[in-house]
């Protein structure tokens, strides 16, 4: 039933009765009234009826008089002279018109003895009749007896004449005068006849009947009245119909006794008129009531009821509605009118917050979509719902043919691991397995490495599976590169290594042992064991060399080192590095030389290509023009001139004049050297020779050699000092290599095999020369001698370079060093390498060619595998994903990778090689230092120029924003280490480079979108109570704790109409933007439910009705409404499908349990709810809580659980409410561990205050500052213990006084002890005083007189007086030694006893 | 506990702030003393600000009417506070002292006397 409907029979109802009411009022007052006063009119004309009737017998009595006041009258009845009744027979006033007109119909006079005397008697008509004979009887008979009369009085009444009524008088006859004795009477009577009653009933205006009682004609209604009749009711009223009401009276004769009857009808004409007025008067008022009613009706509708229609329709729309597109429309300045606005604001938030919800989401589906990993999402049964562009692109197929489809056959579907595949891999803990997948794609076998993530319901079963997959082809092509050139290293070096050997002491030094890498030399350690190294191995040049270091050897017993060759299974000789150790036995004698021989022909050839190298840069520094440079002997040794020869080093002689080499030129290390060359000259006035380094302009090294000479004025001071310097770097270079090297060159020049050989320049090179070491090529020097060298030795590769090296010879006139394969004595071809040089004659003519060859055939080999190895690890770098760059120390590009040219658009090509920080300039734009650079060269504070700085091991690490790089500037993360070569010198830096833009961009967008949903979070917590409400001997804690930003829990305290509290706690189905619209509806529509009604079981009622009428979108709220009484402690509350409360009772922490009952608000409409009711104890606590607290899920996936909740609660259940919520609020998080939050929390705790009993001691010293402490605690125990503030302030002062007593007059201002204990119980507070001072009982002292003027007022006193007049009670006693005083206070009740403020 | 003075024409008036008790009735008693050594012979102890007073701040004020009514000088006290005023009628010391209203008609009061 809709709100409408209601009123209008609430309305109604109300009106029906308020008419009935008012009818049935006036229904009861009126007629009852009307009834009375027709009653009273009833009685009235009864009356006048009787009055009527007297007045007739009054005025027969006035007749009477007529005659009995005669004097003719009285002669006739005293004398009998019959004159004048014959008189008045004929003519006067007896005759029979006379009597008629007077309506006389009997006239009778009597004389003294009571007989008649003269009688006249006329019939109702008026004819005059016989007067009957038994006349006198027939009076007699009824009552009237005339002789029984005493003479004097006058009588007048009713009696029956023959069956008729009469009216009669009797009247004594006296003279005119009326001084005579009475003679006799007159009486008259008159009938009552119709005519009569007419008449009467003609004066009185009224309905008159008479029956006479014993009429057997008289109808029924006089015969009730006459029962009814009485002595003590003369007057009966009855009613006779709707038309008629009756009145009846007794007629009595003249004795009194009753006669007849008297009826009086009349009809009702006022009860009438009073029930039509009565009628048209409800009509009216019915009339006005329906036209009240309509325009209740039409006001309310109006301005009510359509209106919260309507907004109850349009909210229910807009949650129904797919966006929150419309807004409520927003009518006056009413309740309604704010609720609305409210609700628009509301939804304003919260359509804000969606869209950039929905932003946000096409953001990061923008961002999914654009992955380069591939994304595809498929259910449990195989069903794919989801894939990402990546995925289709990667497996060609489109995106619609790919989804719906099942995982099983296709192309792409081979890479995605079914649910049964993935079973027993993952779970709900662990969620994720990675496996790797191929594909043959058209451009080669392609690497897929996927991560298939497994989403699970609430029961823990796998409904859906999203694989993501990232392409590792590069990855694994370079591993797999670089494994294979690994292997190659690793037999490199198993075929390096040395050999270890074993060789007798003797003279042949037979082998003992060999190790089996022996096989290098393509020898079986089993050929040598036994055999004598001079018999084939040692190169017979060689015999004698490593005889005489045997005997050396042996002779010293040391270790020592030798280098000789040996001959190779294939001829070829090698260079071998033996280290030998003598072994020897206990005598001292050696017994076996155990040697390490290692192969050094390519260390031989290094030394060579160096000695080659030095010579020529020797060549070159000599060819170096020393430079002349003059200074003034200050100790900055200014430059006064430099010769231009300084350009060798970069610099301009102008830049340098005028200023000092120590500031750049000279190197930091040097210049203390340079110093005390200095000092040294000016004492000495000597030449000076100094050997030091300065940079030049690039930056680089230099070694020079300065020969400074002082140039000395006429008094031999020194005035300027002359240099001459030389670049010395080679020279130094060569002098430190020579000195290493000059007696390896002289063993080398001594042991020479290679092959000479001597060529005529004829175009067929013939062999004019072969020296017998050509042996090694299985050739004999007469085999060749003589013969063309083209097509024998040289071979047709070789013959071309010897040709070509031929030609430049004629040219350069210079020897060369020539690589190629020769060919051997068997057709074999080895590589050799050739010192050729030209021999001319006097005349300069080319005669010869004069060549050294020897064997480089393993070098090469080694070589080649080195270049191939290297260029495979150069692939890799050029390769690799990461951008990289490398510059040697000369700061020249070495390395620029592909993904560098990807990321700067410059090709290597176009770098390599470049320096002078061309690199900079994609960066940048202009030169500068990069990171790179700072491995080399750091200048100060550079570590500030990087965001995020650190130091990686060797490696620097820094981030960048470059404004000018891409379209918007970029983040760049560098990572830049020093190369170094296998020696570990520097010989460059190398510098990783990753572009962190869109990674920093993203953050700060998915930043910024947190902030948003933020916003609305806020919006929607400014919906929870700020505070805690104030209640009556409750106390309260209640907490909200959103799962996510936008949460569906809520609690609520609400102010009641009667003051009451109502405690609101929900849970709204469903999560983040639409619970939280609907949990704001449902939050006002409460309110607004509550605002009018504090019957839970209504609230919660007309609640649901207004939810459910509509809420077609399925969502509903689990509620409970309670009502909070803080006087009577109790709670009553009712139930829409919220988890019951737990109660506890304070005794034992016991757990009681409450019924569960309701169904959730807006599932159903036209529910009713139960109302339950909770008795709290003091301390007993009431927990109100939703799932999220008791469905708290830990990493193991358990539930937190009722148990675990009641446990909490119990454990603290006579803690204050806050600290069992924040009992329960730690155990939760502590349960979960590192799980997150799966559901909002909300907890309120209400706790009824507990007994306020607390004890308090404190022990003091007799100290006046110590008062304040136990003032503090006075007021803490009594504050807590809801004392009024005055009664605070009464017991401070109290205690104040007795501690200030004892203090200065106890203990005399010495030192002592003093214990207060504070009791609390009963609504009062005991405050004991214990000191150890001499006895002194303040309840027996003597109150001095404080109505004393000022001058003999007593000063001391006053305390004590306080004390007595502050507390309730004050009692002392004197125990083991010590005073004990007790100050007692009782509570004010301030409800029955409200403080009066005094004045 | 704060006392601050001030003078309204021939009128000191001194202001206490807090509580009067055992304590801090020793630097009242300390501050009176001074103030009528230097023949003030008008005082008003404004106690609007004291909520508290006990049998040892009482007798520092008697102490200072004494003193004072022997150099003919006079001390009204001022905006007595509830629980204040209770103990001034407890002990009667309402009747020994002039006690006004406030500050501004204590003045008044002075005022009044002069002219009379």
């Amino acid at each position: 039933m809709n709100l409408r409907k209601k009123t209008l029979i609430v309305i109604g109802l109300f009106l029906v009765s308020l008419i009935l009411i008012l009818y049935a009022a006036s229904e009861l007052q009126l007629k009852s009234s009307f009834s009375e006063l027709e009653e009273r009119n009833a009685k009235v004309d009864v009356e006048r009826a009787l009055n009527a009737i007297s007045n007739e017998l009054t005025s027969l009595g006035d007749l009477a008089n007529f005659w009995a006041a005669r004097d003719d009258v009285y002669a006739f009845v005293t004398t009998g002279d019959t004159d004048f009744i014959n008189y008045s027979m004929n003519t006067g006033s007896l005759t029979n018109d006379s009597l008629h007109n007077t309506e006389i119909n009997l006239l009778l006079f009597l004389d003294s003895y009571g007989q008649i005397v003269f009688s006249r008697f006329l019939n109702s008509s008026g004819g005059a009749e016989v007067t009957p004979q038994n006349l006198i009887e027939q009076l007699s008979f009824y009552g009237f007896c005339p002789g029984c009369l005493d003479k004097k009085s006058k009588f007048a009444g009713i009696i029956l004449l023959s069956g008729q009524p009469m009216m009669i008088v009797t009247h004594p006859i006296t003279n005119s005068k009326k001084d005579s004795p009475t003679m006799g009477r007159v009486v008259l009577g008159r009938f009552l006849s119709q005519k009569e009653i007419d008449k009467l009933s003609g004066i009185a205006q009224l309905n008159l009947t008479i029956y006479p009682l014993d009429d057997p004609e008289m109808p029924e209604d006089f015969r009730q009245a006459q029962s009814q009749l009485s002595y003590s009711s003369p007057v009966v009223v009855k009613l006779l119909n709707e038309e008629s009401i009756a009145g009846y009276a007794l007629l009595t004769n003249i004795y009194g006794n009753p006669l007849m009857i008297l009826g009086v009808n009349a009809s009702r004409e006022i009860y009438r008129q009073g029930a039509k007025s009565m009628e048209s008067f409800v009509i009216l008022f019915s009339a006005a009531g329906l036209l009240f009613l309509l325009m209740t009706l039409m006001y309310l509708d109006r301005s009510v009821l359509s209106r919260l229609v309507n907004l109850t329709t349009s909210i229910t729309s807009i949650g129904r509605a797919p966006e929150l597109s419309t807004s409520l429309r927003v009518q006056g300045e009413d309740e309604l009118a704010s609720l609305a606005i409210s609700i628009n604001d509301m939804l304003a938030a919260l359509k804000s917050a969606h869209e950039n919800l929905v932003k946000s989401e096409r953001r990061y589906r923008g961002v999914v979509e654009d992955l380069p990993d591939l994304i595809c999402r498929y259910r449990s049964d195989g069903i794919i719902n989801f894939v990402n562009a990546s995925f289709c692109t990667f497996f060609s197929a489109r995106e619609q043919e790919i989804l719906g489809q099942k995982i099983d056959g296709s192309v792409w579907q081979r890479h995605l691991k079914s649910a049964g595949e993935l079973e027993g891999k993952i779970n709900e803990n662990y969620p994720t397995f990675t496996y790797e997948s191929q594909r043959k794609a058209p451009d080669g076998l392609r690497w897929i490495l996927w991560t298939a993530r497994g989403i699970f319901d609430q029961a823990g079963s796998l409904v859906e599976i999203q694989s993501v997959g990232r392409e590792i082809t590069s990855i694994r092509e370079a591993e797999e590169a670089l494994r294979e050139s690994e292997e190659r290293y690793h037999l490199l070096a198993e075929n390096m290594t040395d050999v270890i050997h074993l060789n007798a002491t003797d003279d042949s030094l037979h082998f003992v042992y060999v190790s089996p890498s022996i096989k290098q030399s393509g020898y079986e350690p089993s050929h040598l064991i036994g055999r004598s190294p001079f018999d084939t191995l040692v190169k017979s040049e060689d015999i004698a060399i490593v005889k005489s270091f045997l005997s050396r050897m042996l002779t010293s017993r040391r270790e020592d080192t030798i280098e000789y060759r040996i001959r190779k299974i294939d001829g070829s000789f090698v260079w071998v590095e033996t280290i030998a150790n003598p072994i020897l036995d206990g005598e001292g004698n050696a017994i076996y030389i155990a040697c390490t021989t290692r192969d050094i022909t390519e260390r031989k050839k290094a030394e060579e290509a160096r000695r080659e190298s030095e010579e020529r840069y020797l060549l070159l520094a000599e060819n170096m023009t020393d430079v002349i440079h003059l200074h003034t002997p200050d100790p900055d040794l200014t430059y006064v001139y430099i010769s231009p020869s300084i350009r060798q080093a970069g610099y301009e002689p102008s830049e340098l004049t005028g200023r000092s080499p120590f500031e750049n030129l000279i190197r930091p290390e040097d210049k203390e050297i340079l110093r005390q060359s200095l000092s040294r000259l000016l004492a000495n006035k000597s030449q000076e020779i100094t050997e030091y380094r300065i940079k030049d302009r690039k930056g680089s090294c230099i070694w020079v050699e300065t020969i400074a000479n002082p140039i000395l004025d006429g008094e031999g001071n020194v005035i300027y000092v002359a240099c001459s310097t030389r670049d010395i770097t080679q020279r130094k270079k060569v002098e430190a290599a020579r000195r290493e090297t000059e007696e390896r060159y002289l063993l080398l020049a001594e042991n020479m095999t290679d092959v000479i050989h001597l060529h005529t320049p004829d175009p067929e090179l013939h062999f004019a020369y072969v020296s017998p070491s050509i042996r090694i090529a299985g050739y004999e020097p007469s085999d060749l001698v003589g013969k063309p060298a083209i097509g024998l030795f040289f071979g047709p590769e070789g013959a071309d370079i010897i040709r070509q090296a031929l030609l430049r010879f004629l040219e350069t006139k210079r020897g060369e060093v020539i690589e190629y394969p020769a060919i051997m004595k068997d057709g074999s071809r080895r590589w050799v390498e050739t010192i050729s040089s030209p021999v001319f004659d006097r005349e300069g003519n080319l005669i010869y060619i004069a060549n050294s060859s020897r064997d480089i055939t393993s070098r090469k080999r080694a070589e080649e595998a080195l270049k191939e190895s290297q260029q495979q690890m150069s692939d890799i770098i050029s390769f690799l994903p990461e951008a990289i760059m490398a510059i040697d120390l000369n700061g020249k590009v070495m390395i620029w990778n592909q993904a560098m040219e990807v990321l700067t658009g410059v090709l290597a090509k176009d770098i390599l090689g470049k320096g002078e920080y061309e690199y900079s300039l994609p960066f940048y734009g202009y030169r500068r230092p990069i990171l790179v650079d700072m491995v080399l060269q750091p200048h100060e504070g550079w570590e500030t120029e990087y965001l995020g700085f650190k130091r990686e091991g060797t490696a620097v690490l820094g981030e960048v924003f470059i404004p000018s790089f891409g379209p918007h500037g970029s983040y760049l993360l560098a990572k830049a280490t020093a190369l170094c070569d296998e020696i570990g010198n520097t010989v460059g830096a190398i510098e990783s480079v990753r572009d962190m833009t869109e990674w920093r961009i993203m953050e700060q967008k998915l930043e910024r979108s947190r902030t948003e949903l933020h916003v609305a979070a806020e919006i929607q917590r400014s919906f929870i109570p700020k505070t805690t409400p104030d209640i009556p001997n409750f106390e309260v804690a209640a907490v909200t704790i959103p799962a996510m930003e936008v949460g569906g829990d809520f609690y609520d305290f609400i102010t009641l109409p009667h003051g009451d509290h109502g405690l609101v706690i929900a849970d709204v189905a469903g999560k983040s933007i639409p619970a939280a619209l609907f949990m704001a509806l449902s939050r006002m529509i409460i309110r607004a439910s509550a605002a009018h009604q504090s019957l839970a079981t209504e609230v919660l009622r007309n609640a649901n009705n207004m939810i459910a009428s509509d809420a077609t979108a399925g969502m509903f709220v689990t509620l409970l409404f309670g009502v909070l009484d803080g006087e009577a402690l109790t709670l009553r509350y009712a139930n829409a499908g919220h988890p019951t409360p737990l109660i506890f009772k304070s005794r034992d922490c016991s757990y009681e349990e409450e019924v569960a009952c309701g169904i959730a608000l807006g599932a159903k409409e036209g529910v009713s709810y139960e109302e339950q009711t909770v008795k709290f104890g003091p301390g007993d606590v009431a927990v109100f809580y939703t799932d999220g607290v008791t469905e708290a899920m830990n990493t193991k996936g358990e539930l937190f659980g009722m148990k675990r909740l009641i446990g909490a609660v119990s454990k603290t259940c006579q803690s204050p409410a806050e600290e069992i919520m924040s009992r329960i609020l730690e155990e939760v998080s502590a349960f979960r561990e590192d799980r997150e939050q799966n559901d909002d929390i909300t907890l309120v705790v209400l706790k009824a205050s507990p007994k306020a009993e607390e004890h308090a001691l404190i022990s003091v010293h007799s100290r006046d500052e110590e008062i304040t402490r136990v003032s503090q605690e006075l007021e803490r125990i009594m504050y807590r213990a809801g004392f009024s503030g005055k009664q605070i302030l009464d017991m401070q002062l109290a205690v104040e006084e007795a501690f200030i007593n004892i203090v200065r007059h106890g203990y005399h201002g010495s030192y002592g002890a003093i214990l207060i204990a504070m009791d609390l119980g009963e609504g009062r507070l005991t405050v004991k005083i214990e000191d150890d001072a001499p006895p002194f009982d303040p309840t027996k002292f003597q109150e001095p007189d404080f109505s004393a003027d000022l001058e003999e007022r007593p000063v001391g006193g006053l305390g004590i007086h306080l004390m007595r007049s502050l507390s309730d009670e004050m009692r002392y006693e004197y125990e083991n030694g010590k005073n004990r005083l007790m100050l007692i206070k009782i509570k004010d009740r301030p409800s029955k006893e409200p403080h009066q403020e005094a004045g | 506990m704060q006392i601050s003075t001030k003078s309204k024409d021939d009128v000191y008036i001194i202001e206490i702030l807090g509580r009067m008790d055992s304590i801090s009735s020793k630097e009242i008693e300390a501050k009176l003393n001074d103030v009528i050594e230097h023949n003030k012979s008008k005082i008003i102890i404004d106690l609007a600000a004291v909520d508290y007073i006990s049998s040892v701040g009482l007798r520092v004020l008697l102490a200072a009417l004494k003193k004072q009514k022997e150099r003919d000088g006079s001390i009204r006290l001022a905006s007595l506070q509830p629980f204040v005023r209770d103990i001034f009628k407890m002990t009667g010391f309402d009747r020994i002292f002039s006690i006004s209203l406030n500050q501004e008609e204590a003045i008044d009061r002075f005022n009044d006397q002069a002219r009379i």
